[in-house]
């Protein structure tokens, strides 16, 4: 790793804890800009809270944010939720950090166009010329430029999730964050949404992606954490993760992955 | 069937049905907005907010609209003097507030977290959630029984008649009153109510093509 990297996003001694339930212990990560992090780990490691704590939907239990270096502020009430004030602040940072979310989560009484435009009208204030043609660059990004006046039920899983990072793309976000953003495609569908992912790493996007996609994760990802128990058991390149011996937790896991069979 | 009685006491009939329909409307109307927010206190973090939302919400869906009403007309609180109108449209807004702030209640338990979650994500507030995510989800979902439950406070309407209130059933109970024709009176009011039912079952059917051709299935 060069040395001129610039800090983006930063959680310090994250731990998250539901009841007496330990969700995540002592995370450390820092994203740079322009990276591209995949965590990966089994059902149930934490790499969905994880990802959740970093733009707030999930408040974390203890643990600094920061956001170029600048600390992200936030107060729990007593139920371990944001508190409306820290609410509001959240609110504001995350449109900064777009995410894209497993099952798509579009509007489905919008059609595509307004699914893109809503938010930086409503939010940003960005006028709706502007914003049309923004909306029409980003959906020939994912190549879906004749979709604009469909609605979410009308289209299939990939092209659902393709608008969906359109719509995060719309909010002209610095960091994008991808929880398990194929997992509930289609197999054929898979690539066309890798796709526009990976063009999005060439354009420069700094990202965080949860998967279970290990020919992405090692294609596309300048790092690889693996997340087991709310621990952090591996950080590094996809080339250090290769050298990692076969009995190392990491590389047990990635098997795993592989869907062969032994036949015995 | 006498016609000729029918067409004489029409003009009378119809006069109450007007009332009726303006009481109900305005008791609809007032109902929702209450209701609403004896909902968001039902949904509210704030223990003591959620307990006088339920205590409320609990007297009330069991106290019969009549005694309400009763109770509202003869002896007011406060000793405040209701006119018979007033102690009207305060009974069926009460009744009506609770049932549809548990409509409402439905719905927020119902809205798909995902799109809660998505607005966040894009950087809505939480009024911005209520106002553009929750708000057009939850209608989709509360339609039918919102509309049910505004029929069933059309025709619980009938029950102001006991107070004096000059609508379609005491027009039309008088006129029976007076003629003992029961179809020509009674019978023309049913028909009337059932008009003014028809009302809100086309507001739903027209409610329910809007989301239909979204491509989204109602119910």
């Amino acid at each position: 790793m060069g040395d001129r990297m610039t800090e983006k996003i930063s959680l310090q001694h994250l731990s998250k804890t539901y009841g007496k339930r330990e969700i995540l212990k002592d995370i450390n990560v820092t994203v740079n800009d322009g990276e591209l992090v995949t965590l990966i780990g089994p059902s149930g490691s934490g790499k969905s809270t994880l990802i959740r704590c970093l733009n707030l939907l999930e408040a974390p239990t203890a643990g600094t944010l920061t956001f170029n270096r600048q600390k992200i502020d936030y107060k729990l009430n007593r139920f371990g939720q944001l508190t409306r004030k820290s609410e509001a602040q959240a609110a504001q940072y995350r449109t900064k950090v777009g995410m894209v979310f497993q099952q798509f989560n579009l509007f489905p009484n919008r059609s595509v166009l307004q699914n893109l435009i809503d938010g930086p009208r409503r939010i940003l204030k960005v006028d709706r010329g502007t914003l049309e043609q923004q909306a029409v660059h980003y959906l020939t990004l994912v190549g879906l430029r004749d979709y604009q006046a469909q609605y979410p039920a009308q289209l299939s899983g990939g092209q659902k999730q393709r608008v969906a990072i359109a719509r995060a793309l719309m909010m002209s976000p610095e960091v994008l964050l991808f929880d398990e953003p194929t997992s509930a495609l289609d197999p054929e569908m898979v690539n066309d949404v890798l796709r526009v992912m990976l063009r999005l790493k060439q354009a420069g996007m700094t990202m965080v992606v949860v998967t279970h996609e290990m020919a992405f994760t090692e294609q596309a990802s300048d790092r690889v954490l693996f997340l087991e128990q709310g621990q952090i058991q591996f950080a590094g390149t996809p080339q250090a993760l290769q050298q990692e011996p076969a009995t190392s937790r990491v590389k047990q896991f990635v098997s795993t992955l592989d869907h062969h069979l032994a036949v015995s | 069937m006498n016609w000729q009685i029918v067409e004489k006491n029409l003009p009378t009939l119809l006069n109450g049905m007007g009332l009726t329909l303006f009481i109900s409307l305005l008791a609809l109307v007032i109902a929702t907005v209450f209701g609403f927010l004896i909902a968001l206190m039902r949904t509210s973090n704030q223990p003591l907010l959620r307990r006088i939302a339920a205590t409320y919400n609990w007297i009330v869906r069991g106290l019969p609209v009549m005694i309400l009403l009763f109770l509202l007309y003869y002896s007011a609180p406060f000793g405040l003097k209701l006119s018979a109108f007033s102690a009207g449209l305060l009974g069926l807004t009460i009744n009506g507030s609770a049932f549809i702030a548990e409509i409402f209640r439905s719905g927020f338990r119902a809205v798909d977290q995902g799109q809660i979650e998505a607005g966040k994500a894009l950087g809505y507030r939480s009024g911005q959630i209520m106002w553009f995510i929750k708000l057009p989800a939850i209608i989709k979902i509360i339609s039918p029984t919102y509309v049910s439950n505004a029929i069933a406070l059309l025709k619980e309407s009938a029950q102001v008649s006991v107070i004096t209130v000059p609508d379609l059933m005491l027009k039309a109970s008088n006129l029976y009153a007076t003629t003992y024709r029961t179809w020509e009176t009674l019978g023309v009011a049913a028909v009337l109510y059932l008009i003014l039912c028809s009302l809100f079952m086309i507001a739903q059917w027209l409610l329910e093509k809007k989301y239909n051709t979204m491509g989204i299935t109602v119910g």
